[in-house]
């Protein structure tokens, strides 16, 4: 949307947040599915797309959505499942938390241009 | 992030995980029920949880795709009785064995501590997504 007017960046940033607020909706519902007989691990793949992205110059805008895939076989009911998702909930925080402060920081200088540069 | 979506799914994995333990307090409450209403010792309770159905919560942005969980049925398990010979109790048959639930405290413990631990990560999640809401919500705040 409207963060397009500074450059790409941001755009790219916009992207890595949906797919990292995608990720975190896909590591809640396999915690809470943890004990449901037969359920398929979901998981969230962008990096790849975002890497070939940047690298080819795309716009953000034309970017695909990023994409939910499921575990081809269901995993144990096991609480070693729910260990390594919380590990992943406690990194794609940390993620999305940098990618804000990042961004912040990215908007420092129009914050700065917007206030005649008085602090 | 849609928030309120995403706390749905953790707050539906909360329920069933209270549901669980549940279950498992009934179970215990229910160790020494030799005679129920329906005749015969208590039959013990499982409960068994599935991925919830699109249309109970609505993820516009996954498409239905990242599920929480729902309660698919609670059944009673059907294992044979223990029978402890008692010729003197009320419920004991012709040959003087009461049929008491095959509930073993040791599993149902088990089931307990599985609960509320999957209870506790739940809830993880859940401030997991509200740290993340909140911090985005700082955008140009503190600039």
């Amino acid at each position: 949307m409207g963060l397009g007017l500074i450059g790409a960046t941001p755009g790219f940033i916009e992207y890595a947040l949906d797919g990292l607020s995608l990720r975190h909706a896909a590591i809640a519902s396999n915690i809470a599915n943890a004990l449901s007989p037969n359920h398929r691990a979901a998981s969230v793949s962008f990096e790849d797309q975002l890497a070939a992205a940047m690298d080819a110059g795309t716009q953000p805008s034309h970017l695909p959505a990023p994409a939910v895939s499921h575990a081809l076989a269901p995993g144990a009911a096991s609480p070693a499942t729910t260990e390594t998702q919380i590990v992943s909930l406690n990194q794609n925080v940390l993620q999305y938390q940098a990618l804000l402060k990042g961004l912040e920081k990215y908007m420092a200088p129009i914050h700065l241009a917007l206030s005649d540069g008085r602090k | 992030m849609d928030f309120s979506a995403v706390a749905a799914i953790s707050s539906s994995g909360m329920e069933v995980e209270r549901a669980r333990l549940d279950a498992s307090a009934l179970n215990l409450a229910n160790v020494h029920t030799s005679r129920t209403a329906e005749g015969g010792p208590f039959k013990p309770l499982r409960v068994v949880s599935g991925p919830a159905g699109a249309f109970q919560h609505a993820f516009a942005h996954a498409g239905g795709l990242l599920p929480g969980a729902q309660i698919v049925g609670i059944e009673r398990a059907s294992l044979p009785p223990r029978l402890v010979h008692e010729p003197g109790h009320p419920d004991a048959d012709a040959r003087g064995f009461v049929a008491y639930p095959a509930i073993d405290g040791v599993t149902e413990m088990v089931n307990i501590m599985t609960a509320v631990r999957a209870y506790e990560a739940n809830l993880a999640a859940l401030n997991a997504a509200k740290a993340m809401a909140n911090k985005a919500l700082d955008i140009g705040g503190a600039a």
